[in-house]
């Protein structure tokens, strides 16, 4: 998964200059590209899925980036090329334009070389670092689990990230899938209250709890007045979601320092 | 001077706001760009076009307009693009008879008679600003909000990077992965600070500010008013004013406009507009538009930045500012060059974070380990 995730950084440019090759020679039998179609999407993200794909199932790190970046570089020059031999406007800068930005490419692949950077040295014992507790409760679990508890209860420590993300994820089904009055504008205002209030509300949470739980009490206010103002019933979850946020947030277990 | 608890915070907080936005970071800074150079590659990718002239005083909008209704009988002219520095060709969007809604078809004219060429082969340079500016599919604000993550990660990397101009030559070569990566994620996020900051607030502001405005106008609105709007039917078509007899007009009433977009509504209706949007002549401001009302050529609507006070003027000057077209190709060269070093910072940063997590597992796996060996010591 890391290595695709790597290889979708990695292969994105070449991607792109695939679907620029694709506008200069398009398939025939396809909608004509004067109408901007939406078969070029398609095009270019079945590319990048496909390089990328590849590049992490036969490309290891290094080998990946060199691969990439050359690739790309011989891409541009095959693309300014194309335009020369198809006598383009600007077709000479053009083509000097991407053979130098291709070989600054190449030249990069050329460059990143393994005796650019020190082999990874096997360390067999180490004395593993402490992580410090953030804030008192919170015990650490299994692979970044972290728990907060209280009162016979304990919060997942990403859990109002997750409530940000609901928040933002049905804001913007009302402002642009729904997309009527008044689930438009009430949910532009929501996905507004989502990303300045309860987004950093979230963030805040360890750090400064008290900020945090005053950030959850606004973002319950804002959307009790969405509630009022547009009567939906989302609305109204959201706020109460929130309410019981800054709830959990402001707690602070009796043992804690 | 923020304390190391207060630094290791933010760290963690540059950490993960960079590795959740990183990949759509350095699409959008990538495309982002490319996209500076949109009008040269829409010129380059249509070779069809390459030999039209560029007229000195280009065709009547009138005559333009009567040459698509005539090629394109029954056809809805939206908006017609005039020639600028560099595309020499008048461009128009056509929606034909029977086409579906959505579907418009870019149709390129000859600057100097007017004639139609016919369809443009691409509009490959339109294709990649939609790229970074909607990511293809979505609303504006998505890259709006990347905006603003990017302000939090330059806030957050310039206070956990105190030494500034030390980091701005420091480049350790044949260390660890991670110290010469780490060097230039520093260094190109130091040489480029300005312009990220820039772009980052540019963007920002162009991506929000519509949600902002939308929002403002709703909370403003007694609850009920916008249901109780029906629409009206359409009245019948009377004669409409020449389009040039408008576009002077228009230069009236906003001194110096350069219209770059002629926009057409409801044209066949007595309802029927027109809006000239465009630049200011000796000016950089990107928003002066003028609504008129086709029917009688009276404006019912005028932008103009200068004289619409301070935060009109500042959203004016956003869109020049983020995509670098006002001071020639130099300039263009030097927004590519920059453009490219935040998405560089996305890649070297997610590079980073996860070298980091590898080590913090292999020593989490060496603990236990060692811990196993001491008690075999032991026993």
């Amino acid at each position: 998964m890391q290595r695709f995730f790597l290889a979708l950084h990695a292969t994105a440019p070449a991607a792109l200059i695939v679907s620029l090759l694709v506008h200069l020679r398009p398939p025939p039998g396809l909608a004509p590209l004067a109408q901007r179609p939406v078969w070029t999407v398609w095009a270019l993200i079945g590319a990048w899925l496909l390089l990328s794909t590849l590049a992490a199932w036969a490309l290891r790190t290094l080998a990946l980036w060199r691969v990439s970046l050359g690739g790309a570089g011989t891409l541009l020059v095959v693309a300014g090329a194309v335009g020369q031999a198809r006598g383009s406007a600007q077709a000479p800068a053009m083509l000097a334009s991407l053979a130098a930005v291709g070989l600054v490419c190449v030249g990069m692949a050329a460059f990143i070389g393994p005796r650019r950077v020190q082999a990874p040295r096997r360390k067999n014992v180490r004395t593993a670092a402490v992580a410090p507790s953030d804030a008192a409760g919170v015990t650490t679990l299994h692979r970044g689990w972290r728990l907060r508890q209280g009162a016979g209860r304990i919060v997942p420590a990403h859990l109002p990230f997750w409530w940000c993300g609901v928040l933002a994820l049905e804001s913007f089904r009302l402002a642009h899938i729904v997309a009527t009055e008044p689930a438009r504008s009430s949910g532009m205002l929501g996905l507004l209250l989502a990303f300045w209030v309860a987004l950093p509300a979230a963030t805040l949470r360890h750090w400064a709890p008290r900020n945090a739980a005053l950030l959850w009490v606004l973002a319950a206010l804002g959307y009790g007045g969405l509630a009022a103002k547009a009567g939906l019933l989302q609305w109204i979850v959201a706020s109460a979601l929130c309410a019981v946020t800054a709830c959990t947030t402001a707690y602070r277990p009796p043992n804690a320092a | 001077m923020p304390s190391q608890r207060t630094l290791n915070r933010l760290f963690v907080l540059h950490s993960w706001a960079g590795i959740v936005t990183g990949l759509l970071m350095f699409i959008v800074c990538f495309s982002g760009a490319v996209v500076v150079f949109k009008n040269e590659i829409d010129l380059w990718a249509n070779p069809s076009l390459a030999q039209l002239p560029r007229s000195a005083q280009p065709a009547p909008l009138d005559v333009v307009l009567a040459q698509l209704q005539a090629r394109y009988p029954g056809a809805t002219v939206e908006t017609i693009a005039l020639p600028d520095a560099v595309n020499p060709s008048y461009f128009a969007f056509v929606r034909e008879r029977g086409a579906p809604a959505s579907t418009r078809t870019k149709v390129a004219l000859r600057s100097d008679t007017g004639a139609v060429v016919g369809p443009v082969d691409s509009q490959l340079g339109q294709y990649l600003r939609m790229l970074h500016v909607f990511l293809f599919f979505g609303p504006r604000w998505i890259v709006g909000f990347l905006g603003v993550a990017m302000l939090v990660l330059i806030g957050t990397g310039i206070v956990i990077h105190r030494k500034i101009l030390a980091e701005l030559f420091t480049q350790r070569w044949g260390r660890s992965f991670r110290v010469v990566m780490s060097d230039l994620h520093k260094s190109a996020g130091i040489w480029g600070l300005g312009f990220h900051i820039l772009i980052a607030a540019t963007g920002a502001w162009m991506g929000l500010a519509p949600l902002f405005e939308q929002g403002y106008r709703y909370v403003m609105t007694p609850t009920g008013r916008a249901e109780a709007q029906a629409p009206r039917p359409a009245p019948p078509a009377l004669p409409l004013q020449s389009l040039d007899a408008m576009y002077a007009t228009a230069q009236r009433a906003v001194p110096g406009l350069e219209a770059r977009y002629v926009s057409l509504r409801r044209w066949t209706t007595a309802g029927a507009e027109v809006s000239f949007t465009g630049n200011l002549r000796g000016h950089l401001a990107s928003t002066a538009r003028v609504d008129i009302d086709a029917a009688t050529g009276v404006p019912k609507k005028v932008h103009d930045p200068r004289t619409q006070g301070f935060w009109s003027m500042v959203n004016g000057l956003m869109e020049p500012l983020h995509f670098g077209d006002f001071g020639g190709l130099a300039l263009k060269w030097l927004y590519f060059v920059l453009g490219m070093t935040p998405a560089f910072l996305s890649i070297s940063g997610t590079l980073i974070w996860l070298d980091a997590r590898r080590q913090r597992r292999r020593d989490i796996q060496a603990t236990p380990a060692r811990g196993e060996r001491d008690v075999a010591a032991a026993g």
